[in-house]
């Protein structure tokens, strides 16, 4: 099967020159599916992560009967386990709800801007996960397992279909600028799969976006020309070296990946650019504040100014070719909070956080359809769990891992839906054997992008792994 | 490419059987419950004896099968899968199969017809005649002449022949990374070339005490070692490096390799007053570790479930992992096997803060004395605030767990009081914060002086976390399946029950035994796997593949091994020179097969035929791993730190990578981007790949670029002559071919000691292919 000619390509180390080469360029043709398993319907994901656990009764998942029962004592009718005490009154949405669209779905305020978009949206809301611990939780849905040492979803597909635009990394990461999620950049590694497909970190608010993609300050004693100089040195060596050893694919690919780093050079500082977009466009991402500095206590307009850097530098890496983008939103927990954990009080902190994102992001959707990519990119928005429909000390949510919304948008996906539902609380699935499984969503992410996700494994510890374990289902409902 | 892997045989559990599962079993299996016109095809039973209309596969004239015929859609007959064509690839996967004769590995077949999950009937006779559960029977190889019939003897089946002798600095070059990690410094270089004595190097080298940090580094891989906790807080393990410092000195003392497995098993059991059994049981300290996991049940039996693992992955060479749900699809592993070898570490502890020796015992005891009135005094503050940390990390904790909290700890089972001690870490971890938890300020400040005091006066002792039994009795672990409960005492895996059964566990004062057992067992000298798994690994690390080249994955679906006769030479051989790794790697450096060339321009039916040099037709070429790396290229500079062992040190120093601080979460970029091994999983073989990363690291990161220019700096000096000799002398240690050498010359040309040209230069072949590759 495919991976396992990926596998030799990729060692590259036995005689397949050109092969490896290709292997390392991974154009479109050349990629880790000769040809997909079937017809795709999209081809690149944008993957949204709010760390910290982003609370679905105050966001998307609209609760009558929670507004009801406010400050009554809160009863599951089963044993709950909070992660910290969280089992108060019930606590109702902290923002009112508005229908929006044609399909009529109620947001809360504080999400609101995603009302303009909401048609091309189908939501889960009978979303489960199996731990209320950050971390497990965070691996779960980046990675599909809960143990540490498995890919990241970008990482599969990378593996899986390669790059579109050799001149920039297939899996780019842009991690919240305040720091990482827990378990750091474990959510986005290779693990055992060939290293070149761990998502790339980029900052576009940095110089230097890629690491090393410029010499640092150590280099600067090279002085002008001396780079020039060092590289044509280098380049006879390895040519002189390679000659001598015809038909080891790793030595050309190696002097190939300079040329790569080249234009590399020129791509991600072009991808990321902002100054050839037009002022409506700079507009639309709330980027035209003109503001140099923020407030220091948490607020919408810094929140809306990060994550709509990070959406526009999507939509303009997309366009050129990058195969999957990860947003993070949220680091990991601390004070002040710039996470979704909010234990302690759900407006101060959800309501800057999820403003700015749905602005964000709302542009994000209506850019991406305004280029027409929307058509073959999949959007996917989650968190690690959702929040307990139930109070913490008054004003905050526990861990809620056993209900939680997801949401989806773009190539394949039937605009306009829900799917669950929720229980009358959004505490868990309405159907409570048969909540939506990570696996579930990354399958069918899978089946849109062309790939069986059964079939796409890699032997590993004796086993042939696959992003979704033993488990996952397309979810039928969800294709357009 | 396509010929390579076209030309092989096509796999029958990897490609065949999951594309006749995805489109045939629904209606033609034992799984499905279903035989559609009278048809399964989950059996080559099934196959010949066909359906309705006759077999199903024709072993003369395979293109005119009844199913060659039906998944080509050709006239005549059922077009199948009847809906929809298969695609293409697995048209053609499956034609290519039944034009081989539809083989179908016996070992394969009795899983098929079983309802899913369970191999029906067990072990067969065919599952135990796998060549890699049969003993070890051959004479004994353990020179390199040996080696080099062998190989000499597949060579000339093919008629092939070996490459002339590599030249003798390449060969240097070679052995030095082979055996220490490190190149030859130039003047090892120059006194080789004055006398070029290969049995001499190779014995210089392998006492070096290098040999251990470049050898070690190979078992730290297979044990996934790293020194923090990873999950989301990503401790550090202050003491953890003790463990990898015991396994360097192991490997510097060639400590025979049962002996080696023994102590990490089971040392507290079997060797209780040597103190190198606390270090070397660090082995059942590396996995990782969550610390907010209110579950704790499930965690231990994670950590119990993990060590399992890694113990088959490392010793057994056999992916255990997926027996731990079901019965292995392919390998002879049974799920009550997995629980029965989970069943041995049932007993584990996590003992921490011991002291190595009685030296240090005695100065901890001294210091509780001079300390107590002072400890004393801080408890008495602390005990209130204690009380309540207690009950607030209590409360959080699932209403079974909170019991066990509550119960006096003697009162518990054995399960019962792991359970306990591993939540109870997270209560302790709440005393740890009481500075910054008490509310009272007057009280916070008292407890933060009266802690910083006893600090300044508590030394590092030297202590170490390490492992032992939670006492004599332990709970058997529980296997529950189709809502039944099992119970389930130690045993050895089934396919191997020739190898005796662990009956003989006897129980210690404070240990249960079963480790030992198990370490007995792993460590017999008629074991069928471990001996040949630890040969091939060494094998794999000197010649760049193993004999077996999956080398931890030793069921039907590795591969078998390409000089067998070889393989069980090397083995007996191993085990009469009483289980030593050095004689060994001796051995195989030793013989004309490694010192042949690497380059071999002419040999282009060989290269076409074996691209992977399985036949060794040629010297191993490999590139330099992340370690060798780093450590060359400080090296080169001159301000590599060669001293061995001790804490960790940041990135900052100088010392050899192996000594740098091994975080789980956020691994060095180098040891990351050259594809080093991550401390999570077991990592038998690292897959070193080419990526634009590597290259950004190498043209503009800090390392290379300091490194060259203080290379450049020590360079230029009066009446230093000679600047390009000297630079391949240093960088690759061995003199530069006339070709490298015009070319460095060339940059240097006009302004001879430049030190910025020099740098550049000396940045240039540090990233070169020349030093990154090994011939």
């Amino acid at each position: 099967m495919f991976p396992t000619r990926r596998r030799m390509l990729e060692q590259a180390g036995h005689g397949f020159g050109a092969m490896a080469l290709a292997a390392l360029m991974d154009s479109e043709c050349g990629a880790g599916v000769s040809a997909p398993h079937h017809a795709p319907r999209a081809k690149r994901v944008v993957h949204l992560f709010m760390a910290g656990g982003a609370s679905q009764v105050d966001l998307f998942d609209h609760k009558p009967e929670l507004i009801k029962r406010d400050g009554q004592p809160s009863d599951f009718g089963e044993k709950v386990e909070a992660f910290q005490n969280g089992l108060g009154p019930w606590l109702r949405p902290q923002w009112a709800f508005k229908a929006h669209g044609q399909c009529g779905k109620m947001l809360s305020e504080t999400v609101a801007p995603l009302g303009a978009v909401v048609d091309d949206i189908a939501f889960i809301h009978n979303m489960s996960g199996k731990t209320g611990i950050h971390s497990q939780a965070t691996y779960l849905q980046s990675t599909g397992f809960q143990n540490p040492g498995f890919p990241g979803m970008g990482a599969w597909v990378s593996y899986g279909l390669g790059s579109l635009n050799s001149n920039l990394p297939a899996f780019v990461v842009m991690p919240d600028h305040r720091g990482y999620a827990s378990n750091g950049p474990k959510n986005w590694d290779s693990a055992f799969l060939p290293a070149q497909h761990q998502g790339t970190i980029l900052k576009p608010e940095s110089k230097n976006p890629i690491t090393d993609l410029f010499p640092g300050k150590y280099g600067d004693f090279l002085g002008g020309g001396a780079d020039a100089a060092g590289l044509g040195t280098l380049s006879r060596l390895n040519m002189s070296h390679a000659a001598e050893r015809p038909g080891d694919g790793r030595l050309e690919a190696r002097i190939a990946s300079y040329e790569l780093a080249a234009r590399m050079q020129l791509a991600a500082p072009e991808a990321l650019d902002f100054s050839r977009e037009t002022p409506e466009v700079l507009r639309l991402y709330g980027l035209d504040h003109g503001r140099a500095s923020f407030d220091r206590e948490i607020n919408a307009l810094e929140e809306t100014d990060a994550m709509g850097r990070k959406c526009l530098a999507a939509r303009r890496l997309l366009e050129r070719g990058v195969r999957f983008v990860q947003i993070w939103s949220g680091n990991d927990n601390g004070f002040p909070r710039r996470n979704w954990d909010s234990h302690e009080d759900i407006r101060r902190d959800h309501g800057p956080l999820a403003l700015g994102m749905a602005n964000a992001v709302a542009a994000l959707l209506v850019d991406l359809k305004r280029t027409g990519l929307l058509d073959d990119t999949i959007v996917i928005w989650t968190t690690e769990f959702g929040r307990m429909p139930s109070s913490q000390g008054g004003k905050g949510r526990d861990h809620n891992p056993h209900g939680f919304t997801t949401w989806l948008a773009g190539g394949g996906i039937k605009g306009g839906i829900t799917l669950g539902p929720s229980d009358d609380f959004g505490f868990r699935s309405a159907d409570k054997g048969r909540p939506t499984l990570v696996y579930d969503v990354h399958a069918t992410v899978l089946h849109l992008l062309g790939i069986n996700h059964e079939r796409l494994t890699v032997r590993s510890g004796g086993a042939d792994r696959r992003l979704t374990d033993v488990h996952g289902h397309v979810i039928e409902e969800l294709l357009a | 490419m396509a010929i390579a892997t076209l030309a092989a045989p096509v796999d029958f559990g990897r490609e065949v059987l999951p594309l006749l599962r995805e489109h045939c079993f629904k209606c033609h299996s034992h799984e499905a419950g279903k035989s559609k016109g009278g048809l399964v095809v989950d059996s080559p039973g099934g196959l010949s004896k066909g359906g309705d209309n006759g077999a199903a596969t024709d072993s003369g004239k395979p293109e005119n099968g009844l199913l060659m015929r039906a998944i080509r859609r050709q006239a005549g007959v059922e077009a199948m899968p009847p809906a929809n064509p298969l695609p293409p690839r697995a048209l053609a996967i499956l034609e290519r199969w039944l034009m081989e004769g539809a083989p179908w590995p016996k070992s394969v077949a009795a899983t098929t017809t079983a309802k899913s999950g369970t191999r029906s009937g067990g072990i067969t006779e065919a599952d135990r005649a796998w060549w890699a559960f049969q003993p070890v029977k051959i004479k004994a190889i353990s020179s390199p002449s040996g080696i080099d019939s062998e190989i000499s003897k597949a060579l000339a089946s093919k008629g092939w022949t070996r490459a002339p002798k590599a030249d003798d600095s390449e060969w240097l070059r070679r052995v030095s990374f082979d055996l220490t990690g490190l190149p030859p410094s130039p003047a090892e270089a120059r006194e080789f070339a004055a006398n070029p004595d290969r049995a001499a190097a190779v014995d210089r080298l392998l006492s070096s005490p290098h040999f251990g940090e470049k050898w070690g580094r190979f078992w730290l891989d297979l044990v996934r070692y790293a020194e923090s906790d990873g999950y989301r807080a990503d401790d550090y393990r202050p003491t953890a490096w003790r463990y990898r410092d015991w396994v360097v000195s192991a490997f510097n003392r060639d400590m025979p390799y049962d002996r080696f497995l023994r102590l990490q098993i089971a040392g507290d059991e079997l060797e209780p007053d040597n103190p190198e059994s606390l270090l070397a049981l660090g082995y059942l300290r590396l996995g990782t570790y969550e610390f907010n996991q209110r579950d704790a049940f499930t965690q231990w039996n994670a950590i119990l479930e993990d060590i399992t693992d890694v113990t088959a992955d490392a010793a057994l060479g056999l992916g255990l992992a997926c027996a731990r749900c079901h019965d292995h699809k392919y390998d002879p592993l049974l799920q009550r096997d997995y629980h029965a070898l989970k069943s041995f570490f049932s007993g584990l502890a996590w003992i921490d803060e011991v002291p190595l020796d009685a030296a240090a015992a005695s100065r901890i005891a001294a210091w509780r004395k001079e300390t107590a009135s002072q400890r004393e005094n801080l408890d008495k503050i602390e005990a209130a605030h204690r009380k309540t940390a207690l009950r607030d990390a209590r409360a959080l904790f699932p209403p079974e767990i909170q019991k066990l909290l509550d119960a006096p700890r003697e009162a518990l089972g054995p399960f019962q009081k792991q359970v306990r001690d591993l939540a109870y870490r997270q209560v302790l971890l709440e005393y740890d914060r009481l500075e910054s938890k008490v509310k009272e300020v007057k009280e916070r400040e008292e407890i933060k002086k009266l802690r910083l005091e006893l600090k300044a006066v508590t030394p590092e002792f030297a202590t170490v976390s390490t492992a032992g039994d939670i006492g004599s009795r332990v709970d058997d672990p529980v296997l529950s399946k189709r809502g039944k409960s099992e119970a389930v005492p130690p045993g050895f895996p089934s396919v191997l029950d020739g190898m005796g059964v662990a009956t003989e566990i006897r129980a210690r004062a404070n240990s249960s035994g079963r480790r030992a057992a198990l370490a007995a067992w792993l460590t017999r000298p008629d074991h069928p796997l471990v001996p040949r798994v630890v040969v091939n690994r060494v094998w794999q690390r000197v010649f760049g593949r193993g004999i077996v080249a999956t080398t931890s994955d030793w069921g039907t679906l590795g591969e078998k091994p390409s000089h067998p006769a070889l393989l069980d030479g090397l083995t007996r051989g191993f085990i009469d020179g009483g289980m030593r790794i050095k004689p060994l790697v001796r051995a195989m450096v030793l013989s004309e097969t490694y010192g042949q060339a690497s380059l071999r321009p002419d040999a282009r039916e060989m290269r076409e035929a074996d691209s992977e040099n399985a036949f060794l037709w040629r010297g191993p070429r490999r590139r330099l791993e992340a370690e060798e790396v780093r450590d060359a290229i400080l090296a080169s500079s001159g301000n590599l730190d060669r001293s061995i062992g001790g804490p960790a040190a940041g990135d900052d120093k100088m010392r050899r990578t192996i000594y740098l601080k091994a975080m789980r979460n956020t691994r060095e970029p180098l040891l990351a981007a050259f594809d080093a091994a991550d401390g999570l999983q077991s990592t038998p073989q690292r897959l070193p790949t080419v990526t634009v990363t590597q290259t950004l690291l190498m043209r503009n990161g800090k390392l290379t670029a300091q490194q060259a220019a203080e290379m450049a700096k020590s360079m230029v000096k009066p009446g230093a002559g000679g600047a390009v000799d000297e630079l391949f002398l240093r960088v690759l240690g061995r003199p530069g071919r006339p070709e490298e050498s015009s070319a460095v010359e060339n940059a240097l040309a006009g302004a001879p000691g430049n030190e910025a040209r020099i740098a550049d230069a000396a940045h240039a072949l540090m990233e070169s292919n020349a030093f990154l590759y090994l011939d």
